[in-house]
């Protein structure tokens, strides 16, 4: 996914925008998701093997949200028109933070992206740098859009919520990897609230309006599920873990 | 002769003390090691303590001054990856590079000096020309691209080679060696060739150049106007007399094969002290890359001082004059 500084009240690395930050505007943000072509770069960059994401988690971990399916589809004339609406209809400049070591094909993507960004007006400055300088770097805010990767630990929807949209509050332990903190109250209300709930219906319901809410505002734009690529000789049997952790003693050689 | 060595010994702490303080001023720039240490669920405030705990947060003359001082003592740390003694992580990690090390000198060694040789007396050969054209070639490639070309002739098309790791090894008393096994012969083959070939090339064309030099010279002149046989001339006084620079270009880069086998232990995977400095920059493994940098400043003085012993054994000049 790509996040924003929600928080950010002027853009870092820009060329043309100093004094605001369009990206707070979810018209902009909107904008950027719609620039950008997942089809293409599946095709392309990732063999067909990547799943477009439409929420936080994929289909098929708890909580996703079969209401809110759709993602913002690839449409840059629309991508235009916000922009021309949000009050900048040529597009500004800004800067993309991404790793170059840590997510498959992470800095061919931020590529893609960029020129598809640029395709609407968006001129992204890249930035790649390796995972270990990466963090602190977005601690410090040190961004206007950045990449992320996420894997649910709990394999439960309340995760995401948890860790990347509920406001940042350090006492409490929430939003610690919201670089952007993104911040809605409801958002904020509902997670002790799923956290609490048993029924399943009733947390369901809960978990649907959270992703309505933060896929309305695009909190951040979902891009794909990662695939899990594993090679190994004709003569090993092994069971690959849906969330890629390797265990050795699963492995048969035969 | 013990004073020199022992004045030497000294030397060398002095130039570790300077590596280990300028590893430790780099280490700053390298990355967060605490992120990488820990996961997601890590709150802010834990990986803060555990910052504080490790002593991060401490200005870096006394990390600098704890790091010395632990290893004055023999206690090198524990990798921030693994959690084991470092001191241990190296040493497993030793012979599969000391190994590699000397076999790719070998290599060098025993093709490259009677190549320089033969290309120095035959200087308008057919032979000397080839050769010549194909150490150009060998030297302008990356060691990388050597090792994957090796690898998908040798291993992938003929299928003749494994194509990575260091097979069966035999293990003497704490050294693990694959000198005694087919197996592991097998699999030193490739990733020596490719670290040899540079350092083959280097030794030819310097043996080469230094030979037809010292041809030149006086006591060559008078020794073939004597009638010294042709074989004697060139082997005992021409090639004796080439060898002085040419051990001194190999010493320096025997240490540079030993401590830079990185590109060529990357693409083979061997487990070499090459491989571990990689993954532990990935990590930034700061106990590991210290430990790691200091082992290596002390290798690169002790090969110097094999070299400097060298020259005395083969050059009388040396022994004349008191040698401190």
């Amino acid at each position: 996914m790509f996040g924003f500084g929600h928080e950010h009240d002027t853009l870092l690395y820009s060329n043309d925008v100093t004094d605001v930050n369009p990206f707070q505007d979810p018209r902009v943000r909107l904008a950027a998701a719609h620039a950008i072509d997942m089809a293409s770069i599946d095709r392309v960059l990732f063999r067909g093997k990547i799943e477009a994401a439409n929420q936080l988690v994929p289909a098929g971990i708890s909580g996703y949200s079969e209401a809110n399916q759709s993602r913002p589809d690839y449409n840059p004339d629309r991508a235009k028109e916000l922009l021309a609406e949000a009050g900048y209809p040529d597009g500004f400049s800004f800067g993309l933070k991404c790793t170059n070591d840590r997510y498959i094909n992470d800095e061919a993507l931020c590529r893609a992206a960029a020129s598809m960004f640029a395709a609407v007006g968006l001129n992204a400055e890249l930035s790649t740098g390796p995972v270990r300088d990466y963090w602190p770097q977005l601690r410090e805010d040190d961004f206007d859009m950045y990449l992320l990767g996420w894997s649910p630990g709990t394999f439960d929807m309340e995760h995401p919520v948890r860790f990347l949209l509920h406001t940042q509050d350090d006492e409490a332990r929430l939003g610690s990897w919201n670089f952007g903190n993104y911040s809605n109250a409801r958002v904020d209300e509902l997670l002790p609230l799923i956290q609490q709930e048993i029924d399943p219906a009733a947390r369901q319901a809960m978990i649907d309006e959270i992703v309505a809410i933060t896929q309305e505002e695009v909190a951040y734009i979902p891009l794909y599920t990662q695939p899990l690529i594993w090679a190994a000789k004709d003569n090993i049997y092994l069971t690959q873990r849906a969330d890629n952790f390797f265990m050795l003693r699963w492995v048969t050689v035969n | 002769m013990v004073y020199f060595i022992a004045k030497r010994l000294v030397q060398s702490v002095f130039v570790m003390l300077a590596v280990a303080f300028l590893a430790f001023s780099l280490f700053r720039f390298v990355g967060d090691p605490i992120t990488q240490m820990t996961g997601v669920e890590t709150s802010v405030q834990d990986q803060e303590r555990l910052r504080e705990d490790l002593g991060l947060n401490d200005p870096f003359i006394y990390q600098f001054a704890r790091f010395t001082g632990d290893m004055l003592k023999g206690d090198f740390g524990f990798s921030y990856r693994t959690r084991q003694p470092v001191a241990e992580m190296i040493a497993t990690r030793i012979p599969a590079t000391l190994e590699l090390g000397i076999v790719a000198l070998l290599i060098s060694l025993f093709v490259g000096i009677p190549a320089g040789v033969y290309t120095a007396l035959r200087p308008r050969g057919i032979a000397t020309q080839t050769i010549l054209m194909l150490t150009l070639v060998g030297v302008s490639i990356p060691t990388f691209v050597i090792g994957i070309i090796l690898i998908f002739f040798f291993g992938v098309q003929l299928g003749w080679l494994p194509t990575f790791g260091r097979g069966g090894t035999v293990n003497l008393g704490g050294w693990e060696t694959s000198f005694l096994t087919v197996d592991g012969w097998r699999a030193l083959i490739l990733p020596a060739i490719t670290l040899g070939v540079y350092q083959l090339t280097l030794t030819m064309r310097l043996v080469r150049a230094e030979m037809m030099d010292v041809m030149q010279s006086d006591y060559i002149r008078f020794a073939t106007a004597r009638g010294v046989p042709m074989r004697r001339l060139y082997f005992k006084h021409a090639l004796a007399n080439t060898m002085v620079p040419v051990i001194t270009i190999i010493g320096l880069q025997f240490g540079g094969v030993i401590a830079f086998s990185i590109v060529t232990e990357s693409v083979f995977q061997w487990p070499g002290m090459g491989l571990l400095f990689l993954e532990s920059i990935r990590f930034v493994d700061i106990p590991v890359m210290g430990v790691y940098l200091v082992v290596i400043a002390f290798f690169f003085v002790l090969v110097n001082l094999i070299v400097d012993l060298l020259y005395v054994f083969i050059d009388p000049r040396l022994r004349i004059k008191d040698v401190s």
